[in-house]
């Protein structure tokens, strides 16, 4: 009968006992690792299942001393939440990524949903005011902008609460989504990792969440800062691809097809409506 | 190829009981307050340049038909959304059957390993039907 894993947050997969004596041999599992079989009540550490005792594994109670005494978490966010962490995180991400993400730790999605809202916060401070100004601008007129949609129940709304009203209630809006971020983030990582499926990624949902989460974080505040945008976002798409090939061992090509390739082919409609927008604000 | 599997959660295992019913219901919600307001999402790009459907096409029909309840023409414009939007609609009512019963298993997909070797193939067999599905239903 299969034997399922998990570590911390993360499901390993199931495997039969045989595989397991090998990994816990090998080092592939620890004696922390929790076990769970069908007909068992509760998900028990694998060095307290009488089967996998006599294969030299230590007890859990030492397996989890030693996993403390090991190479330090990475990111730095994982150890501390101070602004000395934050900015070594930065670092980590943006120029080592290979070395933080081949080496980051299992984890709970704690660590890394308050590293996005604190990273985040400011950039979408700055988004939500951004957008308030151009639904105003809208209102106003100002320079042909909201033409396109005249005739619409849109812009019978707009013009029926004015513009002052309109970009307090999208300023507001926005910023109440920022509450929803760490869900925002919980489906596009599993999106993501529905793509990657079909490569047999080393681990579960949890490493996608949490490297995706770290990437998001870092990059989101350069979105929004003129000029450096442009350089931002493909150095996040090339620390992405990096950070998903490293935590589930997947070739760099192969994270490429899921995550560019394929989306690409599926979303260029809003490409299409990005582009042009842009147009239409350059035209103008 | 996958297992259901009824189990115990581990300790800071993701709620998925919570997070994809909420995620389903805010979407839902989103996508009708979309359709109220009148605003078009513009011709594809790819299809413009190509005549040839891309593999998001016809989705914003798929899910305007949705919206109307029209669930038969839903499934035309687009059967990957469509499966998808069905799915996420089943695992929300299960969801909500799992809260009221206080169950304390949660039920989950497992990947069976010997046999998810055909995964990759599966993945491409399916987006090339689909594909073909909407060059003939959606470039008529």
């Amino acid at each position: 009968m299969q034997i399922h894993v998990a570590r911390n947050s993360a499901q390993l997969g199931s495997f039969p006992p045989e595989e397991i004596i090998a990994g816990l041999q090998s080092g592939r599992f620890v004696a922390s690792d929790l076990g769970w079989r069908e007909g068992m009540p509760n998900w028990t550490p694998l060095g307290d299942w009488p089967e996998f005792r006599g294969v030299g594994v230590p007890s859990s109670a030492a397996a989890f001393a030693a996993k403390d005494e090991a190479s330090p978490a990475m990111p730095s966010w994982e150890r501390g939440t101070s602004v000395a962490h934050y900015v070594a995180t930065v670092k980590e991400v943006a120029f080592s990524p290979v070395q933080t993400f081949g080496q980051m730790s299992e984890g709970g999605y704690q660590r890394a949903i308050t590293f996005l809202y604190w990273s985040s916060l400011p950039a979408w401070l700055l988004g939500s005011l951004l957008y308030g100004a151009v639904f105003f601008a809208m209102a106003a007129g100002f320079g042909g902008m909201g033409q396109e949609l005249s005739g619409t129940p849109f812009a019978a709304w707009l013009a029926g609460v004015g513009g002052l009203t309109a970009a307090v209630l999208v300023s507001a809006g926005l910023g109440l989504l920022f509450l929803l971020l760490p869900l925002f983030q919980f489906v596009g990582a599993a999106i993501t990792h529905v793509l990657l499926l079909p490569w047999s990624p080393a681990g579960g949902y949890a490493r996608t969440y949490r490297a995706s989460a770290y990437v998001v974080g870092v990059f989101m505040p350069f979105a929004f800062i003129p000029c450096l945008n442009y350089v931002a976002a493909p150095w996040q798409l090339v620390v992405n691809i990096i950070a998903l090939s490293q935590v589930h061992r997947i070739a760099w090509w192969k994270v490429v097809l899921s995550l560019v390739v394929i989306p690409c082919a599926c979303v260029c409609g809003i490409y299409a409506m990005l582009f042009a927008a842009l147009a239409r604000q350059l035209a103008g | 190829m996958f297992r259901l599997v009824r189990r115990p959660p581990f300790p800071g295992e993701l709620n998925h009981e919570l997070v994809w019913p909420v995620a389903f219901l805010f979407g839902a919600a989103f996508g009708w307050g979309w359709f109220r307001t009148g605003l078009q999402l513009p011709q594809c790009l790819f299809m413009e340049l190509t005549d040839l459907p891309c593999l998001g096409c016809g989705g914003t029909r798929c899910a305007q038909s949705l919206a109307r309840l029209d669930f038969g023409q839903a499934f035309l414009y687009h059967p990957g959304f469509f499966l998808v939007v069905a799915l996420a609609g089943l695992w929300t009512v299960h969801s909500a059957v799992f809260w009221l019963r206080r169950d304390p298993l949660r039920l989950r997909l497992v990947v069976v390993p010997e046999r998810g070797r055909g995964l990759p193939l599966a993945f491409g067999v399916a987006l090339a039907v689909h594909w073909a599905w909407q060059y003939h239903y959606l470039a008529r």
